[in-house]
């Protein structure tokens, strides 16, 4: 489970916080939408669970371990999964195996574990005859493939997404999502930021976000009939 | 987008299944041995380079390509040799010597061998094989403080986003072009505006790039410091028996100094 | 911007190789001059590393770029690559990239709080200067060249476009340098 405790953060140089006193909890398992317009502190909240931020004030706790005990990052980012939303900044290997390699490279699991999930990895987002390609020869769509893969790698319990659909044309998000929808049956947790309404009807729950605070948690159908 | 990722030329040779360790060995080793070289070693390595070239089944043209961009520097300080080498006294009028064709020759020959043996590498080797030989070779050199884990993610980064960074400059360009920028024209203040306002943006982008791929790295785990690889570098025996020859061959060359 | 001498962060590491990587893409960047050879933006990359990154992520950079193209990766000037590029007679303004134009540039601009034109401009010089004395000592020692033939051949055809492309890199590091934390 995922504990965000009264969460607050405040940038370096910004005058105002950007996430004011968020409380949420996240299962394991569950499938849970984040929207709210540009701006309000979604990406700034993701970036929360898995340590790559540290609260200001209040406390982040992923499986019972707390974001703040830095030597804890490890552990926590193999089981927080986090997709950008630029896939093109996160892809930092040469080849589409060896970026997928690196997640677990720095797990510092064997050589053979790793290629075992290098290929699992690819062949589950359907990447396994790109495993050669050169990152800059892929079309965006591909690129987001190879960044859940990436992930995927690290063997998470949650995965965050970033606007995973966003640049991707209708087939593109459609494919995405339904392969979100996949993992998260085999029971990897979504968190899903996302603009469109339209990709979060199958959520779990809906959080409803703005100028840094939860206006509205629910199943869809309580957050829509609000709205 | 004409830039490829290195010369590297599939095959299956002998050369292209060697450790890469041994390769990078092997040009480290030949290029010590010419650093003074006379004509013997001038032969010896000269048939030594032809027999790898046909072992790894690379063409002439292979080996052109690669010395082609040094070609006019090479004819420069060959030509400079034969014209002003003068024995003994110095001669008021520029003639060719023999003694200067000796030398030129012996010299420009050598900077074209050390060119030669690094595109062989190179041309049979990935450069992802590469990175891996190159970061084992660098593993004694951690007390020292070169992280040698460090500078291969550093490196793989390098060859991963030099394509599209040039991708991006391309986009850069066409959108500057679309607004009716003429790259050609122009005096010089022009100009120098027009490539800063084509390296101003790359830079920028490269910048706020920089934060999320180090954010990225992160997000997945990386800190500085050892890390496993998937790929592994085992030494065959053939491995060790080419190592040794070189090695001897070396010494050899080194004794004749 | 001084720094103290504690490890680079993973930040650090990836400005370093993505400045490597935009000295490499300089390299094949040339504005056609008039009247002369086209000169290429390589050492534009060369002192931004150092005036923007400062000496040790600027040093590092360069080294970066420079055992990228002794692999045999195609970076150098005119698409070279190799050891021998290294050991040949133009290896000596790779190490000074490294050591002038990475590190003493970086040195210099990290000497004062905030630099201004003239001072970022002088430390660009400051760098250079060792680059041509490294670059032109291999090239007369390897090419068993006289100096002032090295000079003749390595320095002077390419004053104009160091001078245009210093004060470019200064402007440059003037405009970007605030969105750098490393
Ligand atoms: N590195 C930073 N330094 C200072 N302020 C920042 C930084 N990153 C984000 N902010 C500010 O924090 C607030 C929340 O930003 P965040 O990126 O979390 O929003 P978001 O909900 O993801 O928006 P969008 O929908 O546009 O992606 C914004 O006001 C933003 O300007
Ligand atoms: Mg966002």
């Amino acid at each position: 489970m995922i504990k965000v405790e009264h969460l607050v953060h405040t940038y370096e140089g910004g005058n105002s916080p950007a996430l004011r006193a968020i409380d949420l909890e996240i299962e394991e398992g569950e499938y849970v939408a984040i929207i709210g317009p540009i701006g309000c502190g979604k990406t700034t909240l993701i970036k929360h669970l898995n340590a790559l931020l540290i609260p200001t004030e209040g406390n982040v706790w992923v499986d019972g371990m707390n974001t703040k005990d830095t030597r804890l990052a490890g552990e926590i980012r193999q089981r927080v999964g986090m997709v950008f939303q630029n896939p093109d900044n996160q892809i930092v290997g040469m080849t589409v195996e060896e970026d997928v390699a690196f997640g677990p490279e720095n797990l510092r699991l064997p050589p053979g574990e790793i290629r075992r999930r290098v290929t699992e990895a690819l062949e589950a987002v359907g990447m396994g005859s790109y495993a050669q390609r050169h990152p800059h020869t892929l079309s965006g769509g591909e690129k987001r493939l190879v960044t859940l893969a990436d992930v995927l790698a690290m063997n998470p319990s949650y995965i965050a997404l970033d606007e995973p659909t966003s640049s991707l044309d209708p087939a593109g998000r459609e494919m995405v999502l339904t392969l979100l929808r996949g993992l998260n049956k085999q029971g990897i947790a979504m968190i899903h930021v996302t603009h469109n309404m339209d990709e979060i009807t199958g959520a779990d729950r809906i959080i409803v976000m703005e100028d840094g605070r939860i206006v509205l948690s629910g199943t869809p159908g309580e957050v829509f009939s609000g709205v | 987008m004409g830039y490829k990722l290195g010369q590297y030329i599939p095959g299956s040779s002998l050369v292209h299944r060697l450790d890469p360790r041994v390769k990078i060995a092997a040009v480290m080793l030949v290029s010590i041995t010419v650093l003074r070289a006379d004509a013997f070693i001038v032969v010896a390595v000269t048939i030594l380079l032809a027999g790898i070239t046909f072992i790894a089944r690379l063409s002439l043209a292979h080996l052109l390509r690669a010395v082609r961009p040094l070609v006019i520097f090479f004819a420069l300080i060959f030509l400079v040799h034969l014209f002003f080498f003068t024995p003994g006294a110095p001669s008021p009028l520029p003639l060719a010597t023999y003694e200067g064709l000796y030398r030129g020759a012996i010299l420009t020959w050598r900077f074209v061998f050390l060119i030669l043996s690094a595109a062989i590498l190179t041309m049979t080797t990935l450069p992802s094989e590469l990175i891996s030989g190159l970061e084992r070779c660098l593993r004694p050199l951690r007390p020292l403080g070169i992280p040698s884990h460090d500078v291969a993610v550093m490196v793989s980064i390098v060859l991963r986003f030099v394509p599209t960074l040039l991708q991006e400059l391309d986009q850069i360009k066409e959108a500057q072009m679309a607004r009716g920028a003429d790259f050609k024209a122009g005096n010089l203040l022009a100009r120098m505006k027009r490539v800063s306002s084509l390296v101003i943006p790359l830079i920028r982008n490269s910048i706020l790039r920089a934060e999320e791929v180090a954010m990225g790295m992160e997000g997945r785990g990386y800190r500085r410091g050892p890390r496993t690889y998937m790929r592994e570098l085992r030494m065959t025996p053939s491995d060790y028996i080419i190592l040794a020859l070189l090695v001897i061959l070396t010494g050899l060359g080194v004794y004749r100094w | 911007m001084g720094r103290a001498a504690t490890g680079i962060s993973t930040r650090g590491m990836v400005f370093a190789a993505i400045f490597a990587a935009l000295t490499a893409v300089g390299a094949f960047i040339a504005i056609p001059l008039i009247g002369l050879v086209p000169i290429s933006l390589q050492t534009l990359f060369v002192h931004l590393a150092g005036a923007l990154l400062g000496s040790r992520l600027g040093a590092l950079s360069q080294f970066i770029y420079v055992l990228v193209g002794v692999m045999g990766l195609p970076v150098f000037a005119g698409g070279a690559s190799g050891l021998g590029v290294l050991l040949g007679p133009r290896g000596g303004y790779l190490i000074g990239f490294i050591i002038g134009g990475g590190y003493l540039t970086g040195r210099l601009v990290e000497r004062r709080k905030k630099p201004g034109f003239l001072w970022i401009a002088i430390s660009c010089v400051a760098g250079l200067v060792v680059i041509y004395i490294l670059g032109v000592l291999q090239l007369s020692i390897v090419a068993d060249l006289p100096v002032t033939g090295a000079l003749a051949v390595g320095v002077v055809p390419f004053l104009i476009g160091d001078a245009i492309k210093i004060i470019a890199a200064t402007f440059i590091t003037l405009k970007l340098r605030g969105m750098i934390k490393v």
